[in-house]
């Protein structure tokens, strides 16, 4: 079994499936690029942006999720499935963490380019948005309101279609 | 029969009046079995009292839609779709007066359960008010007086918009009558509150919502504190002093742009809207055209104005679809709005669908013609229950299109043929209901013009002859091809069909319903050639037989629907042997004897 | 005209009476003329069961909207039982769909043989194939103008009576003996084969009508076996009676008359009459079903 060693910003090592850590794009380029073949069991991979408890639970994501079918990359967005519903249990479970913890998953999954745990994440805090209000919106996620008084009446009117359910 | 002769008597107490009332017009509807003007399965049986509850049938007295089950025309924009309660067709009835509604009785006499919404028009607040909404259920099979729980509202309508999702139903359905009760405008005690059980839904979400979860085991309580609480509770205490800082938790708005902006491409249109409010960065990012290439704003059409369309018009700049069905009643979406916005985004659009738009006119059409020039799919069914005009002649200067939903749109032959002629890459065209048509010098054209037509719907058009089935056997892409209801006056269609079938070895849906001239040679010969074919419709065919029956199950492999109705010759017991035999779903209706 | 004002103590008496038929007062006018009609028949075999509407092979219907009366009778041609078609299938269709024209105001109130034609032209949207033939006779009263407009394809027929004597009366329509004119739907591939009238072929005939003026719309069970001279003083009898009782009591005679000749086989009947006049050695009725349509106009 193949494994690779990766390190988070706070100097914790963590083994790893070559496969799992491939799950990243990032990770598959850096292994490229610095033409570490499969035989050095040695290399770090050093990952500055991501701390040690955020990397672990992508490594965890990362391993359930390896024997996934790639998605096919198209060209225009028309085909790409918008839906927030078809979160899988397992999935769920996994991003059942605080507010703080799910936006660290995202920065990683950003950062480390994993579609598929990007897009979950996402979707997740879509479906936060969700049909509430721009005042539950700004408290539920602790967002300035910064808008003054006329800017916030000029936006206000464009959404008298959507006020009241 | 003494109805002409009766009187009522009446009496008024002093009280707060009821009215009791059934529809007394019809003012739209998306789709119907019948065609205009005639009563048979038609909209207009909606109106009046019910003629045949509580009888449970497939009745020509009640009201009918064309489909039933799922639909299978793709909706534009799915996350606008996937969890709301959405609508296949509808119907818009109007009644004589003004009630404070309270009850609504819905009279189904066939295939209960497809009434999935109905809203009313509050004519004080010119807008449509949502007085019920819920999923479609499987329901037993046997009349019903559908009597659902309403929202209780204190002003006045007398228009009610009633929609369905047939999606679960097997076959047609049937209405018979719709029942308003409600209250005398004048009688109306004020109430200070509008109970709405939409607003204990909110709450209820928002519990569901909340995320934040402690996950506390002994050693991370602190740990866990200090990351999620104390940011918390020094916010609440209002501590800013930088001294105090510890390394803040991850928000929203730590995220990069182009997170935010993938966070809410999986947003439907309302929450983009309400999201744009919430800060400068979230307006400015929720305005991105790459969030608006897929528009449907069919789902929000009692909610669509003018404001909204023209905030869109900003924001639609690279829109490839746009779906306007049903929207602009009583001037809420004008011809002006819809022009202005062609103008600016027109050249972009790819499909585009305007079932039931009220606001459609001439010189639309002539913006669409003009502007739209990557128009794939166009759509604009009951075009002619909105409007008089029969312009129809710019749509012809589109030159890409591949897929033409003009059903009960009322174009003219020669409009029709010329926009064939400009297009002759068109694959679907459907022309139901435009018994105005030529259809004979359609076809005609179409195997000269359109060689790779794969859909050709001409339900109800009355129009086609065996001169027309003769032309089309010239085609060899034909896929799906409904001919129901045509060929009435035909006796012996025998030989165009067979050539026709022939020559078309892909059909795959077939419908042939109440084409009387079919006999057994030519259902012989369905069996011979169609064996690709998957749904066949042969309802009320005169001369069909048992042995003609079983030798198509017993040919077309592919088969898995096909319906028997009204074919007076065969057996249900056989039928349903058959039905297992060849895992074949036998549609067979039912009226109950007693004519 | 199907909303009506009421009180809740009157809505749970409608909902046990499953929404009996009311009509708002206002629309009678009371300047205006409007039928007051009575209904009898048999079939020819009595041992079929009653179905509203019709008689055996015979069907009737009276309707009426806020601007006129109607009634129609419609005779089922019956020699398609022997292909298997039931003969009363095609009159009934034809009358029901008349029926609901009418009631959902689908017509013009001058031109009976358009509502003919529509009903016709319904025939063809109905899922079930509906095979056969009948004659028809309609007639229309348009409440305001105060004319009679009627239209009769066959041999069904109407006449009007007016101060003890017969002021209208139809013109039977045959091809040849016994073979009236009819309006009907061949099975596919028989269009050729099969005698196939327009309702455009209807004899048309508009009059006014007065107060009293009574009405007898029939099928030929009852023209065949009558003769009008006892149908005149039969008739004669009610002009100008409002009362439906007496009516319906008038009409029940006419149709035992009929039935009752139908079986005497040693009668002169019109049908024998005519019969030889064709050179047709015969006697006796003609049995039939009969159906018996009486009205009278009432300011």
């Amino acid at each position: 079994m193949k494994t690779i060693k990766l390190q988070s910003s706070d100097g914790k090592i963590f083994d790893c499936d070559l496969a799992v850590a491939k799950c990243s794009g990032t990770i598959r380029t850096m292994l490229e690029d610095l033409e570490i073949d499969e035989s050095s069991e040695d290399e770090i991979i050093p990952l500055p942006n991501v701390d040690g408890r955020i990397l672990r639970k992508v490594i965890e994501y990362c391993n359930y999720h390896k024997d996934d079918p790639t998605p096919i990359a198209t060209d225009n967005d028309d085909n790409k499935e918008k839906r927030t519903d078809d979160i899988i249990s397992w999935d769920a479970e996994f991003l059942k963490v605080d507010q703080g913890t799910l936006f660290e998953i995202i920065l990683a999954a950003n950062y480390l380019d994993i579609a598929n745990l990007l897009d979950v994440s996402c979707k997740t805090v879509a479906n936060m948005l969700k049909n509430k209000t721009p005042d539950e919106i700004r408290k539920e996620f602790n967002i300035k309101n910064d808008f003054t008084p006329m800017e916030e009446e000029q936006v206000r009117r464009e959404n008298t279609w959507c006020e009241e359910k | 029969m003494f109805s002409n002769n009766t009187k009522c008597s009446t009496s008024e107490d002093d009280d707060a009046s009821i009215i009791s009332q059934y529809a007394q017009d019809l003012l739209d509807y998306s789709s119907c079995y019948g065609s205009h003007g005639s009563l048979s399965y038609s909209a207009v049986n909606i109106c009046g009292r019910p003629c045949k509850y509580p009888s449970y049938g497939d009745f020509a007295e009640c009201f009918s839609l064309r489909h039933y089950g799922p639909r299978t025309d793709n909706e534009y924009s799915v996350k606008d779709i996937h969890d709301k309660i959405t609508f296949h067709d509808f119907v818009v009835i109007q009644f004589e007066n003004f009630v404070v509604p309270r009850e609504i009785t819905i009279f189904e006499t066939y295939n209960p359960g497809a009434v999935v919404k109905i809203l009313a028009y509050m004519w004080n607040d010119k807008r449509w008010e949502v007085l019920y909404e819920e999923q479609p259920m499987l329901v037993e099979k046997k009349s019903r007086a559908f009597c659902p729980k309403l929202k209780k509202v204190n002003a006045m309508t007398r228009v009610l918009r009633i929609e369905f999702d047939c999606s679960l139903l097997d076959y047609y359905i049937g209405i018979d009558s719709v029942l308003l009760t409600g209250l005398k405008p004048s009688t109306l005690i004020p109430q200070p509150v509008t109970e709405s059980k939409f607003i204990m839904g909110l709450i209820q979400q928002k519990l569901d919502n909340v995320n934040f979860r402690p996950q506390l085991t002994a050693s991370d309580a602190i740990e866990e504190f200090l990351k999620n609480d104390l940011n918390k509770f020094i916010e609440n205490v209002g501590f800013t002093d930088s001294a105090v800082q510890i390394r803040r938790e991850k928000a929203i708005s730590d995220m990069p742009d182009e997170v935010i902006f993938k966070i809410m491409s999986f947003l439907d249109l309302k929450s983009l809207y309400n999201c744009s409010r919430v800060s400068k960065k979230f307006h400015q990012i929720a305005k991105d055209p790459l969030l608006y290439t897929e528009v449907n704003l069919r789902v929000y059409w009692y909610r669509v104005n003018t404001i909204l369309f023209s905030s869109l018009q900003e924001r639609c700049k690279l829109i490839r679809k746009l779906d306007l069905s049903s929207c602009g009643y009583y001037g809420s979406v004008t011809a002006e709005d819809f022009i202005k916005f062609l103008r600016a985004n027109g050249r972009s659009l790819t499909h585009l669908r305007l079932n039931s738009s009220q606001f459609l006119n001439s010189f639309c059409l002539q913006q669409i013609g003009f502007k739209c020039e990557n128009l794939i799919e166009l759509s604009l069914q009951n075009y002619a229950n909105i409007s008089e005009e029969r312009e129809f002649r710019p749509l012809s200067l589109l030159t890409r299109l591949e897929t033409v939903d003009l059903s009960r749109s009322g174009i003219d032959t020669f409009a029709l043929v010329t926009l064939m002629k400009s297009n002759k890459n068109l694959l679907h065209m459907y022309l139901a209901f435009n018994q105005q048509l030529s259809v004979d010098q359609i076809c005609l054209h179409i195997s000269i013009d359109l060689p790779r037509l794969r859909t050709l719907d001409l339900w109800k058009c009355h129009g086609l002859t065996t001169a027309g089935l003769r032309v089309l056997a010239r085609c060899e892409n034909l896929e799906v091809c409904d001919f129901g209801w045509n060929l009435r006056e035909e006796s012996i269609i025998t030989d165009p069909f067979k050539n026709l079938i022939q020559n078309n070895p892909r059909i795959r849906k077939f419908v042939l319903a109440a084409v009387r001239g079919i006999a057994e040679r030519d259902l012989l010969n369905i069996a011979a050639l169609c064996t690709n074919l998957e749904y066949l419709d042969l309802m009320g065919i005169v001369g069909i037989t048992s042995e003609a029956v079983h030798k198509i199950l017993q040919s077309c492999n592919r088969l898995k629907v096909i319906d028997l109705s009204f074919c007076e010759n065969l057996d249900d017991v056989t039928l349903f042997q058959w039905a297992n035999e060849f895992n074949v779903c036998i549609k067979r209706s039912e009226v109950p004897s007693e004519f | 005209m199907q909303s009506s004002i009421i009180t809740v103590r009157a809505l749970s008496r409608i909902i046990k009476n499953k929404f009996s038929t009311f009509l708002d007062p206002a629309i009678h006018n009371s300047s205006q003329p409007h039928f007051v009609s009575v209904v009898v028949g048999f079939p020819k075999c009595l041992s079929n069961k009653y179905k509203i509407g019709k008689f055996g092979d015979d069907a009737w219907f009276t309707s009426s909207n806020s601007q006129a009366d109607v009634i129609g009778v419609a005779d089922g041609v019956g020699g398609w039982t022997r292909y298997g078609i039931d003969a009363g299938e095609f009159s009934s269709f034809l009358m029901r769909t008349c029926e609901r024209l009418v009631q959902n105001n689908n017509f013009n109130p001058n031109q009976p043989v358009n509502l003919l034609s529509s009903s016709y032209k319904e025939l063809l949207d109905h899922k079930k194939p509906i095979l056969g033939s009948s004659t028809a006779c309609v007639l229309i009263l348009n409440r305001e103008t105060g004319l009679l407009h009627t239209a009769n394809i066959g041999d069904s027929g109407f006449m009007v009576v007016r101060h003890g004597e017969i002021v209208h009366r139809s013109e039977e329509q045959q091809h040849y003996f016994n073979t009236p004119f009819q309006l009907s739907l061949p099975p596919p591939g028989n269009a050729n084969r099969v005698l196939s009238d327009s309702p455009e072929s209807a004899d048309t005939y508009s009059f006014p009508v007065k107060d009293g003026d009574v009405i007898l719309v029939a099928t030929d069970g009852v023209f065949d076996n009558v003769p009008k001279d006892l149908l005149l003083e039969t008739l004669k009898g009610v002009e100008g009676e409002k009362d439906a009782v007496k009516l319906q009591m008038t009409a029940n005679s006419i149709a035992l008359m009929a039935r009752s000749l139908s079986f005497d086989s040693n009668f002169m009947s019109p049908f024998a009459i005519n019969a030889r006049k064709n050179n047709i050695h015969t006697i006796g009725g003609k049995p039939d079903d009969i159906t018996v349509v009486l009205a009278t106009v009432n300011l």
